[in-house]
């Protein structure tokens, strides 16, 4: 009788504990194990993602076809439809390259604005005040980069300093280079007070140093669209002065492991196994296998150093391989680039170096006139960048001369670091030179290059996606 | 005395319902104060005769005679009973004792006017004249039947058959009326009269319209059915070779479309019923296993399934609220009966290969199309790749199962063993599987069910859905140079000598070391309490558990990739746990022609998953494959953990009147951890209703058995995202950064579809044929749609609930006995139309682009106003004669290629879908014809993009023979472009007719029913040979047009990349049971 009874109690009995497990109201409160939450996360680790987008395929690969291939230091080379036209000169907002690059960099632009708007008022416990401060500085640092990546490149542009936090404020209208080059100027006052000095980085170059933000001074300076040449002169000689020397080796340079160069502004370097230097898979057979491979150096640039006899750099900047696949432009051997070939890619990239600074300044002083073969003239730096490549002084005495011997200096000295382009696009050179360019049987190559086809059109992606964007 | 009656009145109480409980309380107290002068009233005098009178009515006349008022309850006292008596001039005592007694209705004096009726207990032997009768029970075919119940009707008293059929037991009375019930037998009632000897035979119940349905949280008789619910039973599976559970759905229910998007060995097959609804959410309907909702029906055992139940409309699916969008398949495994243990063997084996085979150039064509494009090939080998890597698969099975029980013990236990190699080796899988369902009567009032299957499944991948250059092993079948051998060297594989990426397909498919290993344990254990008559409680506390491990190892010498990695390792780990808690409250009750019945329920749910995936390289000794020999461990290691918990609240109604009239309610309250606390519950009701015309008296065809037009309205939902996507996220990269990708999104929720369904349902000629029609709209809103963002933020698409998405469709399923004389001949045939639109993305999304081709651009376009699927590229207008490229329509009048020249050129989308299942038997002799087909879609063939497309230095197809040499030559295929993808881009030159009717199984079976074998203790012994996919009619160029490189149900179908085929299988099985 009394085990009738039991169903009485036991179905009630799992009612109420039912009941009881119903009343733990955070059984349905699950939070990101894997992930933080935005109250959770550090000042550290979002400084370290914005440093982690150097190694994005923009700041890799995009950024030497922007700035090689696009000009007659390389061809295209591989099978990407992309870069074929980039070298061409017949990109449409649709290129790929030119979608993938924006969309990078305007990421990089978001992760410091992360830090810009949220680490002034973290609680963060690991920092002190004043890295804080550092933080922010390398933060507005990495912005200016980008913007001034961004504007060599498109001209005009949204300019976002806010993290969106909603739908609405992820469609911005378009703005003039002017206002770019505000932004930039005004992220690199900020930056300037903020960041350590050349000597607390002496073995940090991979980070923000007051060199860094004084070289891109520099150049921000040259490039805008009127140019401030004492301006230029000024932040190259406070670079001078930091202490950076030229690294009497070329090659050492680029040889593998060689990191905090004292001739090094700014550096990104490559451990090999967090991050590899995957431009010697991409552009080299040393890397990745024997593949097609792509950016390959160009008779102009190879006629270039043969001319000039300059066998330091040659050597230091192409190598030739004998490759499994055809190049359109070279027979076997075929040149490579030189720079980064060790097959872990542990190649550091520099970002900023002494020569570029020098050789900058020789710009300048030219166009300011001063072009003695003296401290304060235009001919001693290019001289000393000469010097390291174990070549003779330069006969250029003229200014209209010395235009071009520097642009030529910087050629040979920066191939394949992604100057080139911005360099015949700075001087109002690059129509003349890419429409005089010939292949290796002295036939030209009639890129037909116009003025408008030196920038890049805006991502297709932003004109679909943004009804703001007013292009 | 008064002890004792308190006794009985505690006793009833026990067995008697709700309302007699009250009656009964408030009686009892009455009765002692009357007790000592009211049984005056059971003297007084009676005259009655009736003959078969209602109950109803002879109380009446009692009442009438005497003043004496009778009270009961409806469900104890079938008022509707016709009873016959000659009790004249008797006293009213004798009336209740000779007639009402032996019914089974006790009685108690209340007082001078009042007499309560009630159910008697167990009726006491000793005290009532008994009748001792015996039989023997069997069944049509002269089977005896173990295990029937025999009960007296109105009583608890009864037995059960021996196992020899027979049985004995006494009775009260002449008047007794016999229940004999079995499971899968027509129940019947006999009167004993003058009888001591019954010989019973038991009908099968073969009336398909009291067939049982399993639905969400219950089941239902098929006539019952106020929803859209396909019911597809074990002998769809039976004789098959199938592996994954979801292939026995396969043409065999309308409006349930299954693809096997490869024909890979163990790939699971992908459901989808009535359409797709999502683009970002799941679009697999919920798989529930014997009340466990699991993540897949991978795991099962096809042999151990006795039946899928498909919930099609919201009607019916809305009881599992958020989560039923997509449907909800029912499966139910194996239950022991009970009777004498049976042992079931069934065993199978075969082979396969595939049907179809490309012709690719020859080795002076190949090298003949790549000197014209200026390649050099030295290879001086003649290899026929497809040979060399298409060979004969085999499949086996062997299943053993035991099961029976006695009337409160059943078990059905079983172990079984499958294995199908690939036509590709090393293709491979191999399913061990344990399951043991027991269902206990614990107590007359608790009934246990314990359900516990084991998994583990090993098996071997070979990559597809890629080019060569990818590792596509089937594209690399197809454009490998014939000039190369399989080795280069000793231990290295060859490659491609002018791309040393494309491997030869051995390469692809033997140099990795690679396996999957998947361990499953799902069971659940059910109590179910009766706590009064009609009232039930249920419990059912389930788990599924998976542990699943792949490991990889490419060594450092033999191929491409493993060299320059220097031996490349991945091992990736997922374990995963899910328990589910649900509790519901049953009530059923008949009142007069009335019948109701009510859920309420509470369901809790909480999944745990952990994540790690290691990528390694540097395996300096190629020797030792796992992760530790490796000397670096790449960034893209992970490990992630993941939870998300669901509370539900459930309730249901259902009412009918006089089996005419039905209506049905259903309402969830959902809440998920997936969405903000403050918008994390939401309502998912619905109702529907049935009118089985046939019932009514104005109607007067005989010879029709069911005529149900049936209408339903409900609306479900889809939580299948992420488990956390509506925070605002830093997620880790790898190298120690965080990257913020994902904003919170406050306003996050579940995709809302709203569904109308109207169907009919038609039986005539018993049975004979069967015809069910639906028609349905659905509808889609709340849809998450990938937002574009605009790539200035900084972000990239961002998912909110901004779209709309519809489905509308019809159905038609029929199942006709065409003979049934010394031939039966059963036909089963289904169609199905869907019609799909996307009304819209939202404000800021005008397109969304899928089904991207390698190095070309997307071939799917998603816009509103069309449906998924929709193929978007450039017209092909042929080969222009004078330059041998290929003219692309210039439809933006741009002048030359643009992207404005791109348009919609075709859609993946079938217009119907058709499945046609033949069965006929003569004798022993059984033959099973099955086809299935899909109409009016369109495949992009990408596979041909790689075999036509003449730019680099891969083997082509023989269609390149007639590509384009000379100027002012007419052809279909463009010239070789060494380099240039121009004639190769993603146009309607690769646009297909997907159409196909396919000989899905073909069956030959015959049962030895020799006496030998009865003698030798068999009940069953069957021998059968399957062939499946023998023949598939289509014009569709490429190996197989069933097959997808993308989710086949999603927005990306139709794209066939290498995908690997669906094999012809020839089976030869034997199913014996003793």
């Amino acid at each position: 009788m009394k085990k009738h009874f039991s169903k009485y109690i036991i179905a009630p009995g799992l009612i109420l504990a039912l009941g009881m497990s119903a009343c733990t109201k955070d059984f349905l409160d699950k939070k990101p194990i894997s992930e933080a939450l935005p109250e959770d996360v550090t000042a550290q680790p979002l400084l370290d993602a914005a440093y982690n987008n150097m190694y994005d395929e923009y700041y890799t690969n995009d950024y030497l076809v922007n700035g090689d291939v696009m000009s007659d230091n390389a061809y295209a080379g591989g099978d990407n439809v992309a870069n074929f036209s980039i070298d061409k000169y017949t990109v449409n907002s649709t290129n790929g390259n030119v979608v993938r690059d924006w969309r990078y960099l305007y990421t990089d632009i978001k992760n410091c604005n992360l830090i810009l708007n949220f680490v002034p008022t973290m609680q963060d416990p690991n920092i002190t005040e004043e890295r804080r401060e550092q933080i922010l500085g390398e933060a507005s640092f990495l912005r200016a980069w980008h913007y001034f990546n961004l504007v060599r490149s498109w001209k005009e542009m949204p300019i976002p300093t806010e993290v969106p936090s909603n739908l609405g404020e992820m469609y911005l209208p378009k703005q003039s280079s002017d206002s770019v080059f505000k932004r930039i100027l005004a992220d690199l006052d900020f930056a300037a007070t903020r960041v350590r000095s050349t000597s607390e980085l002496a073995n940090g170059r991979d980070s923000i140093s007051t060199g860094a933000v004084n070289a891109l001074y520099a150049k921000v300076y040259a490039t805008m669209p009127n140019p401030d040449w004492n301006k230029v002169v000024e932040y190259c000689t406070k670079v001078e002065d930091a202490g950076y020397i030229l690294e009497p080796e070329f090659a050492k340079l680029f040889a593998m492991g060689t990191v905090n160069n004292p001739e090094s502004i700014w550096e990104t370097q490559y451990d090999g196994v967090v991050h590899q230097n995957w431009i010697a898979g991409m552009n080299t057979p040393f890397m990745w296998g024997d593949w097609k491979k792509f950016n390959i150096p160009s008779h102009t640039i190879v006629n270039a150093y043969l001319d000039e006899k300059d066998t330091v750099r040659y050597k230091a900047s192409i190598v030739y391989v004998t490759p499994s696949w055809t190049d359109d432009y070279w027979g076997i051997p075929t040149p490579v680039i030189g720079k980064y070939t060790d097959s872990e890619g542990r190649n550091t990239t520099y970002r900023l170096r002494l020569a570029d600074i020098l050789l900058l300044k020789a710009e300048a002083l030219v166009e300011l006139n001063q072009l003695a073969d003296a401290p304060g003239g235009a001919a001693y730096y290019i001289n000393m960048v000469r010097q390291r490549a174990h070549l003779g002084k330069t006969t250029a005495t003229t200014k209209e001369d010395l235009k071009l011997a520097v642009e030529k200096e910087r050629q040979l000295e920066l191939a394949f670091e992604g100057h080139r382009m911005f360099d015949l696009i700075r001087t109002k050179r690059a129509v003349t030179v890419m429409n005089s360019v010939k292949d290796g049987d002295g036939n030209p190559l009639n890129y037909n290059v116009t003025e408008d086809e030196l920038y890049f059109p805006m991502s297709q992606t932003e004109i679909d996606n943004n009804p703001n964007i007013n292009n | 005395m008064k002890k004792i009656r308190w006794s009985v009145v505690i006793h009833h109480i026990m067995r008697i319902t709700c309302i007699q409980l009250i009656l009964a309380t408030i009686f009892t107290f009455s009765l002692y104060a009357n007790e000592a002068h009211s049984q005056s009233v059971l003297e007084k005098q009676i005259s009655l005769s009736a003959d078969k009178m209602a109950m109803r009515d002879v109380l009446k006349e009692i009442k009438q005679q005497t003043g004496v008022k009778f009270t009961y309850s409806s469900d104890v006292v079938d008022l509707g009973r016709k009873i016959s008596c000659n009790l004249a001039g008797t006293r009213l005592k004798a009336f209740f004792e000779t007639v009402l007694q032996p019914i089974g209705i006790d009685f108690k004096v209340i007082d001078d006017e009042q007499i309560l009726l009630y159910q008697a207990a167990v009726i006491n032997k000793t005290a009532v004249a008994d009748i001792k009768i015996s039989g023997t029970i069997k069944s049509e075919s002269g089977e005896s039947l173990p295990g029937v119940s025999i009960r007296i009707k109105g009583t608890s008293n009864g037995t059960t058959t021996d196992a020899n059929g027979n049985f004995t037991l006494s009775v009260p009375g002449k008047q007794s009326v016999l229940e004999v019930s079995y499971i899968g037998y027509q129940s019947q009632e006999i009167t004993v009269g003058e009888q001591t000897t019954l010989n019973i035979i038991l009908k099968l119940e073969d009336s398909k319209l009291n067939e049982v349905v399993v639905v969400g949280y219950g089941t239902q008789k098929k006539k019952d059915l106020t929803g859209a619910v396909a019911v597809v039973g074990s002998e769809a599976i039976e004789n098959r070779p199938i592996v994954s559970a979801a292939a026995g759905l396969q043409g065999q229910a309308a409006g349930v479309n299954v693809f096997a998007a490869s024909g890979k060995p163990g790939y699971g097959l992908t459901v989808s019923i009535r359409g797709t609804t999502s683009l970002n959410a799941k679009n697999d309907p919920l798989y529930v296993v014997d009340g466990v909702i699991v993540e897949n029906i991978d795991f099962l055992n096809p042999n151990d399934i006795a039946s899928f139940s498909v919930l099609k409309d919201a009607a019916s699916a809305a009881i599992y609220g958020a989560s039923g969008a997509n449907g909800v398949v029912l499966i139910t495994t194996k239950k022991g009966k009970s009777g004498k243990a049976t042992v079931t063997v069934n065993a199978y084996t075969g082979f396969s290969n595939f049907a179809k085979k490309i012709d690719v150039l020859n080795r002076d064509q190949y090298l003949d199309l790549i000197h014209e494009m200026g390649y050099v090939d030295d290879g001086t080998e003649n290899t026929d790749w497809q040979d060399v890597t298409f060979k004969t698969g085999h499949e086996q099975n062997l299943q053993l199962g035991v099961s029976g029980g006695d009337e409160k013990n059943r078990y059905y236990i079983s172990a079984g063993y499958q294995k199908q190699q690939g036509v590709v080796a090393p293709a491979d899988y191999d399913r061990y599987s344990v399951r043991v369902n027991l269902e206990n009567k614990v107590k007359e009032w608790m009934t246990l069910s314990t359900n516990l299957a084991y998994s583990r499944s090993v098996s071997i991948d070979v990559p597809d859905n890629s080019g060569v250059a990818r590792g596509g092993t089937i594209l690399s079948a197809l454009s490998t140079p014939p000039t190369l051998g399989i080795w280069k060297s000793p231990g290295v594989y060859s490659a491609n000598v002018n791309q040393a990426s494309m491997m030869n397909p051995i390469a692809f498919a033997f140099a990795p070391d690679q396996k999957t290993r998947d361990n499953r344990v799902i069971g659940n254990m059910a109590a179910d309490f009766k706590i009064a008559k009609g009232l039930s409680f249920r419990s059912n506390f389930g788990i599924e558990s998976q542990g699943n491990r792949y490991d990889y190892f490419l060594d450092p010498y033999s191929t491409d990739l493993g060299r320059d990695k220097n031996g490349y390792g991945i091992s990736t780990s997922i374990e995963r746990f899910v328990w589910l808690w649900e509790n519901t409250l049953n009530y059923k009750t008949d009142i007069e022609k009335h019948h109701i019945e009510a859920l309420v329920g509470h369901t809790m749910q909480e999944s745990d998953y952990n994540y790690s995936h290691i990528v390694a390289r540097e395996y300096p000794n190629g020797s030792v494959g796992n992760i530790n020999a490796a000397a670096i461990k790449e960034p893209g290691t992970i490990t992630t953990k993941s939870q998300w918990s669901k509370r539900s609240y459930l309730a249901r109604l259902n009412y009918a009147y006089a089996d005419k009239y039905l209506l049905q309610a259903n309402v969830r309250y959902d809440g998920s951890s997936r969405f903000p606390s403050y918008g994390r519950f939401g309502w998912f009701p619905s109702v529907s209703a049935a009118w089985r015309i046939n019932k009514e008296d104005f109607f007067h065809a005989t010879w029709v058995d069911d005529l149900k037009l049936r209408v339903g309205w409900g609306k479900t939902g889809n939580d299948g995202i992420g488990d956390y996507d509506y925070y605002g996220r830093f997620t880790p990269d790898g190298t120690g950064g965080l990257a913020y990708n994902n904003i919170a999104k406050d306003s996050l929720k579940w995709e809302k579809t709203a569904q109308t369904n109207i169907g009919v349902d038609l039986s005539i000629l018993n049975g004979r044929l069967t015809f069910t029609a639906d028609a349905y709209l659905k509808k889609t809103s709340d849809l998450l749609v990938a937002v574009q963002t605009a790539p200035s933020s900084g972000f990239n698409n961002q998912v909110f609930n901004v779209g709309e998405i519809q489905n509308k469709g019809l159905e038609f399923g029929v199942n006709a006995v065409a003979v049934d004389k010394a031939v039966r001949w059963d036909i089963n045939g289904n169609i199905s139309f869907n019609r799909n639109r996307v009304n819209s993305l939202g404000r800021y999304t005008k397109i969304l682009n899928y089904g991207g081709i390698y190095e070309r651009t997307s071939a799917i376009r998603v816009e509103p106003g069309r449906p998924l699927g929709s193929f978007y590229g450039y017209i092909s207008d042929g080969v222009d004669p004078n330059t041998g490229n290929i003219m692309y329509r210039d439809l933006d009048k741009s002048g030359g290629l643009s992207d404005g020249d791109r348009t919609y050129i075709g859609l993946a989308q079938p217009k119907f879908i058709y499945g046609l299942t033949n069965n006929v038997r003569w004798k022993n002799l059984e033959l099973n014809v099955f086809f299935q087909g899909v109409q009016g879609n369109d495949m992009f063939n990408a596979s041909r993009i790689e075999l036509e497309g003449m730019y680099d230095s891969k083997n082509q197809s023989t269609a390149v023979l007639r590509r384009w040499t000379t100027p002012g030559q007419v052809t279909d295929i463009p010239k070789a472009t060494k380099g240039s993808n121009d004639n190769s881009l993603v146009s309607t030159r690769f646009i297909e007719d997907g159409s196909y009717l396919r000989l899905k199984a073909l069956t030959v079976s015959y049962n030895l029913t020799h006496p030998l074998v009865t003698k030798a203790g068999f009940n069953r012994l069957q021998f059968y040979v399957t062939g499946q996919n023998l023949f598939t009619i289509t014009n569709y160029s490429g190996f197989d047009p069933e097959v997808s490189q993308n989710n086949p149900n999603g927005p990306a179908l139709g794209i066939d990349y290498g995908t690997y085929p669906q094999s012809r299988s020839f089976i030869f099985g034997v199913n014996a049971a003793f």
